[in-house]
């Protein structure tokens, strides 16, 4: 692989200290890379450690929480090393972000133009007659009709979907070469979410940035990734690309979490995930899932199974589906 | 938005109407005004004669009637002991007050808006634990005993500034700090809550990913959402400054409205005490209005 990727991260490991004073991992060692203009899905429940792996990429974890190990290459440049300063000179420029609920990402008190103006200016250096139009011009790449006049409204009076929209517009804005979406859709219904979907595609296409997914379901990463990742209570459970992850899910989790979705169309009753993910503080010694999978046998309980390969480009940590293991796939 | 400034205005002139009867009532249950006004060697007949005089003899409510009836042209009635328009005694004393307050307004909003913001941004820190023991200090210490402490180190131990009258710079310095200290402990405290709130938004997040440096997110988009919060606050510190003044020019020896008061209560001068306490209602029903409209006009959801 000759290609540099856009975003390589190495080992990224993310804790939190905790009221005891003892560190928790959140996020374990994690590893995946994304290629110029490719788009990788980041797939777990709330709590997987999704979130966090986004805001420790773009820097903005809180403060108790911090990097404990790895590297995030952004075009070979670690990120990790960087100043507060620097990373802040970056952000909006050659790496954005969207985040999860539309209706409170725009500040409800300047309008559209004002806030969108700002990376414009910022990072394109754009005045006068040439940030009117570059204005204009970026409302209208995400379809949003009469643009010119919606520069100069409130959030407050756009829809959901609108506003959606907007912030993609606004993080784009600075012609970023990677952007990570944070559960966009979420806070959208199915329709709205449809074609936002649409849209983000149509814009990578048209401007080749690179895209990490954050979702909790699959089949929104289905439709706009090549490759997918799933996480599980701060761990990489599996990873491949879109089509063999659903074709032949290589992990338990995985598995459920398919089940856990309805198709249009079939009528199988849907499959919920028992009990919970584990929680945070607790130290467990075998698989993290263990708990919640029918096919655990002893040896999961008791020791921690390695993210191991699964064919050419494909890994899972899991006992029961590794050459000779028990689950049938 | 003119209909919704008339209603407003309805319902202030009726809480003013409402205000007049309970003072006008209760001034007058607190004594005689002719016993203060005559010599201590009097008969009942001129008793009876100076009541007449002041029209303190017809029934309370043909007094109320004359008095409404005369406000209505602007007349406050006359001052008993003085002998001259309520109006005209107001008018003297009006730009003391004035001066006191606009300089207590003034010292509130330069020390509490950046002391209020920068504790909310480095919250827990030095600066923060100062900030928010001297708010908390300066809202439970009343002003007429802070009054006090200050011309105490400042006039009596150091002799840096006059402990009281009225006139230059060095006057005004120690009544406006006392007056401003509870409006600016008060300004602190609210606009740190809000900017802490402001600051843990999604739109702030949004902000920070689109890579703008904290010093715009603070001063710019955090301090416009979170002044909305504060500017309700003014309407209550105007009502603060004037109730304060009260006391503040007491203690100082300042000629101004406050001080007319509490001599027009001291003489059981009914007008003076019914027109000073017209004027600081109204004055408070138009800085609410006044907050009011503003707040329609810098918060775009309420256009």
């Amino acid at each position: 692989m000759s290609v540099q990727p856009i975003l390589d991260v190495r080992g990224l490991t993310v804790s939190v200290e905790l009221p005891s004073g003892r560190r928790a991992k959140l996020v374990d060692d994690i590893d995946f890379s994304i290629p110029p203009g490719g788009a990788l899905g980041l797939v777990g429940e709330s709590g997987s450690g999704k979130t966090m792996t986004s805001l420790a990429i773009i820097g903005l974890l809180a403060p108790a929480t911090e990097v404990e190990a790895g590297e995030v290459l952004l075009e070979g440049e670690d990120l990790l090393k960087k100043s507060k300063h620097e990373l802040q000179k970056l952000r909006g420029k050659r790496m954005s972000m969207v985040l999860q609920d539309a209706l409170t990402a725009l500040d409800p008190s300047f309008t559209i133009r004002t806030q969108l103006a700002a990376p414009l200016r910022q990072h394109r250096g754009l005045r006068g007659a040439a940030l009117e139009k570059a204005l204009v011009d970026a409302l209208e790449r995400v379809h949003l009709p009469a643009s010119a006049e919606r520069l100069n409204q409130y959030p407050h009076q756009l829809s959901g979907g609108m506003r959606q929209r907007v912030t993609s517009a606004i993080a784009l804005a600075g012609e970023p070469t990677l952007l990570i979406a944070d559960e966009p859709t979420s806070a959208l219904d199915a329709t709205t979410q449809r074609h936002y979907l649409e849209l983000l595609k149509e814009l990578q296409a048209a401007t080749g940035f690179a895209l990490l997914l954050v979702a909790h379901d699959l089949y929104v990463v289905r439709d706009s990734c090549e490759r997918v990742m799933v996480m599980y209570s701060g761990q990489m459970v599996e990873d491949g690309p879109v089509a063999d992850v659903f074709s032949s899910p290589q992990h338990p989790y995985t598995r459920a979490l398919l089940g856990a979705i309805p198709e249009i169309g079939e009528s199988v009753a849907i499959e919920a995930i028992e009990g919970q993910p584990p929680d945070i503080t607790e130290e467990i010694a075998g698989c993290r899932f263990a708990a919640r999978c029918k096919f655990a046998r002893d040896i999961c309980r008791s020791s921690p199974p390695a993210l191991t390969p699964r064919g050419a480009d494909r890994r899972a940590r899991c006992f029961g589906t590794e050459p000779g293991g028990w689950i049938a796939t | 938005m003119f209909r919704a400034v008339l209603i407003r205005t309805g319902h202030a002139l009726l809480s003013m109407l409402a205000l007049l009867i309970i003072v006008f009532g209760l001034v007058r249950l607190t004594g005689d005004p002719v016993r203060y006004l005559l010599p201590v060697a009097r008969t009942p007949a001129q008793e009876q004669h100076l009541r007449e005089y002041l029209g303190l003899d017809k029934p309370l409510i043909v007094q109320f009637g004359t008095y409404v009836g005369n406000l209505a042209t602007g007349d406050l009635g006359q001052s008993f002991r003085m002998r001259m328009p309520v109006t005209e005694m107001i008018a003297q004393r009006l730009p003391a007050t004035i001066t006191m307050g606009a300089a207590a307004i003034l010292l509130t909003i330069l020390i509490g808006l950046p002391v209020g913001i920068y504790s909310a941004f480095w919250r827990g820190g030095i600066l923060d634990r100062i900030g928010r023991f001297l708010a908390a200090f300066g809202q439970s210490v009343p002003n007429f005993w802070m009054g006090y402490v200050l011309i105490l180190i400042f006039a009596v131990q150091l002799k840096w500034l006059p402990s009281g009258g009225y006139g230059t710079l060095g006057h005004l310095l120690l009544p406006a700090i006392t007056l401003s200290f509870h409006s600016t402990a008060g300004l602190v405290r609210l606009l740190r809550s809000s900017v802490i709130e402001v600051l843990n938004s999604d739109y702030i997040k949004f902000h920070r990913m689109k890579g703008l440096s904290e010093h715009v997110i603070l001063w710019k988009y955090a301090l416009r959402n979170a002044g909305l919060t504060a500017l309700s606050f003014a309407g209550m510190v105007v009502a603060a400054l004037f109730t304060g003044s009260v006391l503040v020019e007491t203690v100082f020896v300042w000629p101004g409205v406050g001080r007319l008061m509490i001599e027009g209560i001291q003489w059981r001068d009914f007008n003076v005490v019914q027109g000073v306490i017209l004027l600081f209602s109204a004055a408070y029903i138009c800085a609410n209005l006044l907050v009011d409209l503003l707040y329609i006009v810098l918060n775009p959801r309420l256009r």
